[in-house]
């Protein structure tokens, strides 16, 4: 364990402040005594040696889920909808749980590249680039389930308001759904570019340090002709910051929209006001946990603890807990306004949620999601990198959950008992939802062996000048 | 970051010495609004007490959003406020005085809830809720959220206070400790407040956006106040070279985006309740939609987000530049006041009239709570050094005037100059 020197507080000067008081001096966000050369070895080594075992270890499999899953859609498009479990009352299942689940995975990436760039955060630098090509992978894998939901996924064109010969069959304006086609697809794109934007003064280092003229050539075309220079560097800064302006009312905008999905209805459960920041949040907790889970993984196997220390992670731990707490006090408040409104189907609704037959998918969900983080609160957990693989697991599993119990538990029981029901997973329900987990997998995993995982220019500059030039690294060296 | 070095030449903080006249001000409006309300109390009861209830009410979300702001920033270990932490801590002072009035509010409870009458019992839907809606629930809520919010404020600015003669980094360090506890306890208090208070003045009507709703609005009048005690504050040069135009730009920026956040969950709440359209729930809408309230409804959105959010996007209006900022922040304030006026007057329960009226007792009373607001926050100002100056991240809020914001030291004259003139 090498982040032992990092203890997580600042390093406190006696009488040096600037009226006479003590000086805080933060710890540095590299660890180990990096220099700026080593800073591209570390990062760029990994896509220019041949794949470790660790690495086919994690990627066959999930490439074989990834097979699963295209064979498992291929079963629905040939056969049809009847493959999986959802039918009357419960018609939303398997397809949305997973598109919410995997939309709300993808908004931890906007959110630091984004929100956390235009507050100056600067630990983000380590891991915001993980963390948009996460987003990316999420928000296309989330995209295949309402496709698929439609039923008659090649004529998705329809979805979109173009002039056509169907006579004046247009699109409904007016419905949610139709919004989060235009929101997803905005977010998608955004996104994309962001991450690209960020990535080509990388990927010029990549270029410049290849060997293969192949490699160079491909990198080169990719980089989009980086020459480093100061128009270059001007011209990306405003391009940046113009594009983290875009992509932060995107962060609060896909969720809400995703949540309009429900709370627009009058269906006990969905109808419900606290819904848009309520799954803003549950997004960006369950966003957080997925980095957490990836990040230690990542460091591990690249071996970036140098890059992604134990004070990346407690942040991250925070902000898992900060969010927790919002998605709880939401929790909590639908059960006292559903107590308050005096409204008989509400009350049934949330009784139905605690004591009904979905009642353990309850207990998951606000078990993972608003009692386990409560251990955040222990800086020693915090800091403890095996616990904190757990607890994110944990909050992925109850977000996953959170999702499930929204959608079955408020549609299985109709306004009318003739119209109740049960939803159970068919073998394709489990299929598709393990399926979504390869897709994903398997892109993060390419991603990780042909682009810089770390942003190398962005750490640079966070780094201590007087430690990190190479010339000053030798003079150390030398005594 | 070796910043220590280049510090000794820091012009430091001078001692605030607020004009009498601002004091005078203060009292006379206190004394204004208490004759006006014990007058009121003959000739109109109920909208005396409305009067007293948003007099309150608009004050103690001022008092609250101060600590409320330094919790986030301790909790969030941030350097860059430190040196106008000041302020806010100041603005909590008031949750000192918030906890008679809200006790004393319960005198004139019976008065604004429907609930509370006798011929409640009849009503079936409130009679459901009785298990909430009830004096005693009322009363412990309105007693124990103040004196909450009062002892983990006072908790933290006894440390911050302390750490400006002892220079001791461990009060930071408690001071984290005791902002996790104030949020814990802000956001239950102010949620049963909330809900007490304003939600249940319709009695039938429920969102559960609401508290949300009023927390955006408090916050963002709070930070609005901040950003003119800071400008006043700036202009007469009492910060010494502790505080730079990147504060005034700082502030400017969180006014915007909670301005933002104001209009996103007011805008949620209407839209999901207006979409679905459900009887038991557009009461609050439509009761605000007819009889001459339909006008209030619709300049909110102009008042509360479109006229900030458009002159506010510009860098330099956030700076102040021609106190753009200065403006738009006593904007804010005012419909501040306004829309809690807005939440608390349309009930047509007692006095049997619909629209709005003048609120000639109503603004009166409210500008009493103010002026006993800026008696108290003025006094807590005053009393003790203007900038936390042994602060272990004072180093980090300090503007480097000979670094790259080559113009910065201009730019805050200017704008100095520019308040001095409107103040």
């Amino acid at each position: 364990m090498k982040h032992s020197e990092l203890t997580g507080r600042s390093h406190i000067v006696e009488g040096e402040g600037p009226f006479g008081g003590p000086l805080a001096k933060r710890e540095p966000l590299v660890s180990d005594h990096r220099t700026w050369a080593q800073v591209n070895d570390d990062v760029a080594s990994h896509t220019e040696t041949m794949p470790t075992k660790l690495w086919w270890a994690a990627f066959i499999p999930s490439l074989l889920l990834m097979l699963m899953f295209f064979t498992s859609l291929g079963i629905i498009i040939m056969t049809g909808m009847g493959t999986v479990g959802i039918s009357h009352p419960v018609g939303w299942g398997v397809f949305i749980v997973n598109f919410v689940f995997w939309i709300g995975i993808g908004h931890a990436g906007t959110l630091i590249s984004a929100i956390l760039f235009l507050f100056r955060q600067h630990w983000r630098t380590a891991i915001n680039r993980s963390a948009e090509a996460m987003t990316i992978f999420a928000v296309m894998t989330a995209g295949i389930f309402p496709l698929l939901h439609t039923g008659r996924p090649w004529f998705a064109y329809w979805l979109f308001p173009l002039p056509n010969g169907r006579g004046p069959l247009w699109v409904n304006f007016t419905s949610p759904l139709l919004w989060d086609v235009f929101a997803v697809s905005t977010y998608g794109t955004i996104s994309v570019v962001f991450w690209y934007v960020g990535l080509v003064p990388d990927l010029a280092s990549l270029r410049d340090r290849a060997k293969h003229p192949l490699r160079r050539t491909i990198y080169g075309l990719l980089s989009l002709g980086w020459t480093g220079g100061n128009r270059s560097w001007r011209h990306y800064e405003a391009a940046y910051l113009m594009l983290a302006g875009l992509a932060t009312p995107l962060v609060l905008s896909v969720h809400t929209i995703v949540s309009f999905d429900f709370a627009v209805s009058v269906i006990p459960g969905w109808h419900t006001t606290i819904f848009p920041p309520y799954f803003v949040a549950g997004a960006i907790f369950s966003g957080f946990a997925m980095v957490l889970t990836l990040t230690i993984i990542m460091r591990h196997t690249f071996n970036l603890k140098s890059y992604i220390t134990i004070n990346h992670l407690e942040s991250m731990a925070k902000v898992v807990l900060l969010t927790s707490g919002v998605v709880g006090v939401a929790y909590l408040t639908e059960f006292f306004i559903a107590y308050y409104s005096a409204v008989e189907p509400e009350q049934f609704h949330f009784a139905n949620r605690m004591l009904g037959p979905y009642w353990w998918a309850a207990m998951i969900m606000y078990g993972c999601n608003m009692g386990i983080p409560q251990l955040l609160w222990f800086k020693a957990i915090r800091r403890s990198i095996p616990a904190l693989f757990v607890i994110s697991l944990f909050v992925n599993l109850g977000m996953w959950f959170e999702r499930y119990v929204i959608v079955t538990t408020s549609l299985h029981r109709d306004f009318l008992p003739s119209s109740w029901g049960m939803y159970n997973f068919k073998v394709m329900d489990w299929l598709l939802t393990i399926g979504s987990f390869g897709m994903f997998m398997t892109l993060f995993l390419l991603f990780a062996r042909v682009l810089p995982t770390i942003c190398m220019f962005e750490v640079k500059a966070v780094m201590d000048p007087a430690g990190a030039s190479r010339k000053v690294a030798k003079e150390v060296a030398r005594g | 970051m070796a910043h220590a070095s280049h510090h000794h030449d820091i012009a430091p903080p001078k001692d605030l010495k607020i004009p009498k006249l601002f004091f005078m001000i203060a009292l006379g409006l206190l004394i204004f609004g208490a004759v006006v309300f014990a007058a009121a109390l003959f000739i109109a009861p109920v909208r005396a007490w409305q009067g007293y209830l948003i007099g309150f009410w608009f004050t103690l979300s001022l008092g609250l959003a101060g600590p409320f702001l330094i919790a986030t920033q301790y909790l969030s270990k941030a350097g860059w406020g430190i040196s106008i932490r000041r302020i806010p801590e100041a603005m909590g002072a008031y949750l000192f005085a918030a906890i008679p009035l809200s006790i004393a509010a319960l005198l004139g409870a019976p008065k604004l809830f429907k609930w509370l009458k006798p011929e409640a019992v009849n009503d079936a839907i409130i009679a459901q809720k009785f298990d909430f809606l009830n004096f005693t629930g009322l009363a412990l809520v309105s007693i124990a959220a103040p004196i909450a919010f009062a002892l983990v404020h006072f908790l933290m600015r006894r440390n911050s206070l302390a750490q400006d003669v002892d220079g001791k980094a461990s009060h930071s360090r408690q001071n984290i400790l005791l902002s996790a506890l104030f949020v814990i306890v802000f956001v239950l208090g102010f949620s049963f407040m909330t809900w007490y208070w304003i939600m249940s003045l319709d009695a039938h009507w429920f969102s559960t956006m609401f508290q949300v709703y009023a927390f955006a609005g408090m916050f963002q009048s709070g930070l609005a106040l901040v950003a003119i005690v800071l400008l006043v504050l700036l202009a007469h040069g009492y910060f010494g070279g502790t505080v730079g135009v990147q504060h005034v730009h700082d502030i400017g920026k969180l006014v915007f985006a909670f301005t933002v956040f104001y209009a996103y969950i007011a805008f949620c709440q209407f839209m999901l309740i207006w979409y679905a359209n459900i009887p038991e729930e557009v009461v609050w809408y439509t009761h605000r939609l007819e009889d001459g309230w339909q006008w209030v409804t619709l300049a909110l959105p102009f008042v509360k987000f479109i006229i900030p959010f458009l002159v506010l996007l510009p860098m330099d209006h956030k700076k102040n530049k021609n106190n753009i900022l200065w403006y738009i922040c006593w904007l804010l304030l005012a419909v501040q006041l306004f829309e809690v006026w807005y939440w608390v007057t349309p009930y047509p329960h007692f006095d049997g009239h619909h629209g709005p009226s003048l609120p000639i007792y109503e603004l009166p009373i409210a500008l009493g709570f103010v002026g006993l607001f800026m008696l108290v926050t003025g006094r807590a100002l005053q009393a003790h050094k203007l900038v936390p100056i042994k602060d272990p991240l004072l180093h980090e809020s300090i503007p480097h005037s000979h670094s790259h914001h080559g113009s910065s030291q201009a730019d805050l004259e200017a704008q100095a100059n520019n308040v001095v003139r409107e103040s």
